[in-house]
């Protein structure tokens, strides 16, 4: 059974989410000993920079999304670039990966342990996080349960294990319907927000493939989903530890060094920053 | 198997602004959708349209006078059941409720007890409620949490007590609640309020409930959702979607078991129609 992960990367002008792959793909290879291959739609960009090449094992060209949507992208509490953001191209993790047993991550996710090796000893066709742990423990909690105030259960889409099972691809064929009918599902699940999101869309599919109901699939992966905000800071990284300046009141910033937790960094702004000085040819 | 051994009650009491009567027909109607073999009481003072007759097998007027003369709610007569009941064990259920799916399973535990009331209910999404919104009576005066919504009767002489001691307490409210609910009264008569003091006085309550949410129901109060924002009423915040088989989901959540919707607008001619092809379909 081949094993691999997959990592999705679509550039936009703030946001050299290749570069960050790749830098995610050096974890992946030092912590976890996987193949990566990279998903992307910026063809023209690889070409031009073929050195980025030697981090993957394959990359995986698709065409580039016909559906634009912006978001403000934050690097602290009060700076941001408003900019597109591409991230419809999920649910093609299923047809698109080589591997039997897949693990697929977030081009901000960074590994820096061996725990999700152990998804891949796993009974389990489908393992997502079900629940997000924000490192800044004395900030109130700001991600909740639900992916709205009367809505359903959240699982997150960050990182996610999967076999290509019968299930997994309704599971996936299913995410595909919820995007392509976004405007439904934002309606009928009460989303406030109005962009697409990937953990939005797993949570639809998840609550369905359940009976429309709490259940007992998919199990949770084994580790934790920590992470940091795009409001909080990056001061530094070095040798697999990063040092965060979390925000906590409008004066005071908690700092925060991470060592050995696998750790989402929201703030890609930031995180392009630490990704330059790491990634280069 | 005698048919009378067991068999779920319902109490409606005419009211001038809530059609009760309707609401136990429709969970008339689902209980026999999902238990086809099911023998249902109904106890009222009202006269059965004869399209409702075929639902309830058994009905029978609320003897002796009225206690709920000048009452909104009109439970007052409610523990009539006790002796009325023609079942030797019975599931009395709220007016208001539906039944979801297939709960006959729940007899076998139940016959483990006299009475069993229900301590941990759930909210529209499964999950069992915190909430003490609606339970400050019973905190503040220490009161057992049971819920009278549905609950099981055996009829026992170690009951005789027990249902005694509920019958005073109705009777005689105000006098109870100004001794066992000192620090915070209900005004109105409650079958709950009233329930949870006769167990306390009893020291019943370790053997007539379980917080175990296995016997339980959806209970569908606002403030017990687990939402931020609170509307005044719960079909202010979530669709109801119920399909041509009478299937409900409430805010994308299929409902098993049992529902206590409360407002009586949810119970709308379009889902009833469907609540009767459904059991029309099913026999």
């Amino acid at each position: 059974m081949t094993k691999g992960v997959i990592i999705f990367a679509h550039n936009n002008p703030s946001i050299d989410y290749v570069k960050q792959a790749a830098f995610c793909s050096e974890h992946v290879d030092r912590h976890l000993g996987l193949p990566v291959s990279l998903i992307t739609s910026d063809r023209e960009y690889i070409h031009e920079n073929t050195w980025i090449k030697k981090y993957f094992q394959d990359i995986i060209f698709i065409g580039a999304e016909n559906i634009r949507q912006n978001k403000k992208f934050f690097n602290g509490r009060e700076n941001y670039v408003k900019d597109s953001w591409h991230n419809h191209s999920r649910d093609l993790a299923y047809e698109l990966s080589p591997y039997a047993e897949t693990l697929v991550i977030d081009s901000d996710y960074f590994i820096h342990n061996k725990n999700l090796l152990r998804c891949f000893n796993s009974k389990e066709d489908l393992l997502v996080h079900q629940q997000a742990t924000y490192l800044n423990a004395q900030s109130k909690k700001i991600i909740p349960d639900f992916i709205s105030d009367a809505g359903v259960i959240m699982y997150w889409a960050t990182v996610f294990y999967f076999k290509k099972t019968k299930r997994v691809r309704r599971f996936f064929d299913l995410l595909k319907h919820i995007r392509e009918n976004w405007s439904y599902y934002r309606f009928a699940y009460q989303i406030v927000e109005s962009n697409f999101r990937n953990d939005f869309a797993f949570s639809i599919a998840i609550h369905i493939l359940n009976g429309w109901q709490r259940g007992t699939w998919p199990h949770k992966i084994p580790d934790t989903l920590f992470y940091i905000t795009d409001r909080d800071l990056i001061e530094s990284y070095q040798q697999d530890t990063w040092k965060f300046f979390l925000s906590y009141s409008n004066d005071r910033d908690v700092v925060f060094r991470s060592n050995k937790i696998n750790v989402h960094v929201m703030n890609k702004l930031a995180l392009s920053k630490i990704v330059g000085e790491n990634i280069h040819e | 198997m005698n048919n009378l051994e067991r068999g779920y009650c319902i109490f409606v009491q005419k009211h001038s602004d809530v059609d009760y009567l309707k609401q136990a027909y429709a969970l008339g109607i689902s209980i026999k959708t999902h238990m086809p073999d099911s023998k249902i009481f109904l106890m009222t003072n009202l006269k059965i349209p004869s399209y409702m007759q075929g639902i309830f097998d058994i009905v029978g007027d609320i003897p002796g006078s009225d206690l709920s003369a000048g009452s909104d709610w009109k439970v007052e007569n409610r523990y009539k059941l006790y002796d009325c009941t023609p079942f030797e064990e019975s599931i009395i259920l709220d007016a208001d409720m539906l039944v979801c799916s297939d709960i006959s399973h729940w007899w076998k535990f139940l016959r483990n007890f006299n009475f069993f009331f229900t301590s941990a209910v759930h909210d529209y999404r499964g999950d069992t409620i915190t909430s003490n919104y609606y339970r400050a009576t019973f905190i503040e005066n220490t009161l057992p949490n049971l819920y009278c919504g549905v609950h099981y009767y055996k009829r026992s002489p170690a009951n005789r007590t027990f249902v005694k001691l509920i019958k005073d307490v109705v009777c005689n409210y105000k006098e109870y609640s100004e001794v066992f609910c000192p620090n915070k009264k209900q005004r109105w008569v409650s079958m709950d309020v009233s329930v949870s003091i006769a167990a306390k006085i009893l020291g019943l309550h370790p053997q007539i409930t379980s917080t175990v949410p296995y016997i339980t129901f959806t209970h569908m109060k606002p403030h017990l959702q687990g939402w931020d924002n609170v509307p005044a009423h719960w079909m202010e915040k979530i669709n109801v979607c119920c399909d041509d088989k009478a299937n409900i989901k409430l805010g994308n959540f299929a409902q098993k078991g049992i529902l206590h919707y409360v407002e009586p607008e949810f119970l709308t001619p379009d889902l009833l129609l469907k609540l009767e092809s459904r059991y029309h379909a099913s026999k």
